[in-house]
């Protein structure tokens, strides 16, 4: 395979795309903290907007790998990068204040190894695979940390798996002079947390949606850079809209109400611009004339 | 844009060096696990098998792409991963289902192979049926001249200039058998993790194990859908686009797959046991 589209060359190049997404994912992530700082859950966003800026550099990483022949559709690639990046992140996740490099460290190894999988033992001999998959399976896992810390307020594991305390209640004897005692001990309920609801897997698909539809819809002969980044950002902000609605169960009305109010105010602006970066684009191809069917008489 | 970017596959063979390293990566995750822990291992190989056999039952499946649902090659108009992904997690939910009710291993297995084979039968029929009675195409293949199982001769239904069309018989079985197997592995991995996470988990949040039961199989199931869908997207970037079932020539390509999908899991499933071991928290 030598052969290279270069569907939209000469706009942002996908090195400094890397660098922005990365380093909002891994800051966002971490600008979560601030909720444990100042006590009250608003900064949560934070999160969202670090899953949304990491499925934008996604988006042009999938445009590297599928503008070569992979044959399998631009979707498959989506799938990986979170199926990958899911274990990277929950396992991530256990490491406290570290978790954010960690789970970044954790995905970039998943990555290669899958990646030297498909491009040597699979044969798929594509240059920029394994590169390719390290950065998908960053981006899932900094996307899922990203929108789990939006819909907990952390991005600890104790936080996604522990909903409520409930109080046991226990007997503990008669004590001395005949006044009965009891032994109240809290108990944690995982079954109503973000992961022990299984709310974790409704993040997985919507993040791959997310991921995998913009290059899918652009692509072809008039892609542009700057329409499928704002499709991605618009397909971001309209995961994080749903991430929103679930997150009023974990982290209450308040931050509910700002994480809505910040992803439907980003995802209105982005679709708008993607509306009219689309109109822009459909203008450019108005002197392109199909081509005339010359009839018998001419 | 795959279709501007040419075939990428590198021909049919075993690439040497890659079986080799590959062959060290499952040798040092097996030696990893067993560091962590000594009654891992078992669910380690459980899940390397699981992972083998999903990259082996999703080359059964008969996949057209988009050039099926034009009519223009055999198979199911859609792409290798949806298909997978769908035969794979009606499997996790039969072999899930079938685990909560019964607590039996082998009934499991089976209840996942069953889920997995029932979705892609109902698939294949429904498809079949839309291709005869809505598209008004006849199946035949474009890659054997009669079908293996009916006899049925193919050539004189073939429309020119096409690689053939519809869902011949074998493909339809192909598919049912692709479905079976894929089910059955996706729910070994699925009962593999539970069971570790469901001691493993229970010891680290110093819960009872009816409590944990819910964050367990939460995370199994999550996990599952993870090795799934990595394992299926290994085997379809093995197919490269179509495959028209078990009589494909492409289908000579299997043991690449079942390698690449076994140094997948291995790996995948050292960093998902790294879950229950007390590190970091």
């Amino acid at each position: 395979m030598t052969v290279k589209m270069e569907a939209s060359a000469g706009k942002m190049p996908h090195n400094t795309l890397m660098a922005y997404g990365l380093i909002i994912a891994v800051v966002g992530t971490y600008l979560t903290y601030l909720n444990v700082v100042t006590g009250i859950a608003v900064f949560s966003f934070f999160g969202g907007i670090a899953a949304v800026a990491a499925l934008w550099w996604g988006s042009d990483t999938i445009k590297h790998l599928c503008s070569y022949g992979l044959g399998t559709g631009v979707p498959s690639a989506g799938m990986i990068a979170f199926g990958s990046g899911a274990l990277a992140m929950i396992v991530g996740t256990k490491f406290g204040m570290a978790s954010p490099i960690v789970t970044l460290i954790l995905a970039a190894i998943l990555g290669a190894v899958i990646g030297y999988t498909a491009n040597t033992i699979i044969n798929m001999n594509i240059p920029v695979m394994i590169m390719s998959l390290v950065e998908l399976s960053i981006v899932g896992a900094m996307t899922m940390l990203g929108f789990a810390s939006m819909c907990t307020g952390s991005f600890n594991f104790s936080e996604m798996v522990i909903g409520s305390m409930s109080l046991s209640v226990e007997s503990a004897g008669a004590a001395a002079g005949g006044a009965q005692q009891f032994l109240v001990t809290a108990v944690p309920q995982f079954g109503n947390s973000l992961i022990g609801g299984a709310a974790l897997t409704v993040i997985f698909f919507l993040g791959a949606i997310a991921l995998q539809h913009p290059f899918n819809a652009c692509l072809g002969p008039n892609e542009s850079q700057d329409r499928t980044l704002m499709l991605a950002l618009s397909c971001g902000f309209l995961s994080m809209i749903v991430i929103a609605v679930i997150s009023f169960v974990f982290i209450g009305l308040l931050a509910g109400t700002v994480n809505l109010l910040v992803s439907l105010i980003a995802w209105f602006y982005c679709y708008k611009t993607y509306i009219e970066l689309s109109k822009r684009d459909a203008f450019a191809w108005l002197d392109s004339k199909p081509i005339l069917e010359v009839g018998g008489d001419q | 844009m795959s279709a501007l970017g040419g075939h990428a596959a590198g021909g049919e063979g075993i690439n040497p060096t890659g079986a080799i390293v590959g062959l060290v990566i499952i040798l040092v995750s097996i030696g990893a696990t067993m560091m962590l822990g000594a009654s891992l291992v078992v669910p380690l190989i459980g899940i390397i098998i699981g992972g083998a056999l999903i990259g082996f039952g999703v080359h059964f499946v008969p996949v057209g792409g988009a050039p099926a649902a034009m009519g223009q090659a055999p198979g199911i108009a859609t792409g290798v991963a949806m298909l997978a992904a769908g035969a794979g997690l009606a499997g996790l939910f039969g072999g899930a289902w079938a685990f909560e009710s019964t607590g039996d291993f082998f009934v499991s297995i089976v209840g996942g192979a069953v889920g997995g084979g029932l979705m892609m039968a109902i698939t294949c029929l429904m498809v079949d049926a839309t291709y005869v009675f809505a598209m008004g195409i006849p199946a035949a293949s474009g890659k054997v001249d009669k079908d293996p199982i009916t006899g049925d001769t193919f050539p004189a239904y073939k429309s020119q200039g096409t690689e053939g069309h519809g869902l011949p018989f074998i493909s339809f079985v192909g598919g049912v058998i692709g479905g079976l197997i894929a089910g059955l592995g996706g729910t070994l991995i699925y009962i593999e993790l539970l069971e570790v996470y469901q001691t493993g988990l229970a010891t680290l949040l110093q819960a009872k194990p009816e409590a944990i039961a819910p964050l367990a199989i939460s995370l199994a199931g999550i996990f599952a859908i993870g090795f799934f869908l990595v394992n299926a997207v290994l085997a379809a970037y093995n197919i490269t686009g179509t495959i028209e079932g078990p009589h494909d020539p492409k289908f000579k390509r299997v043991p690449r797959a079942i390698i690449g999908c076994a140094v997948a899991s291995a790996f995948c499933g050292f960093i998902s046991l790294l879950l229950v071991v007390n590190i970091g928290m």
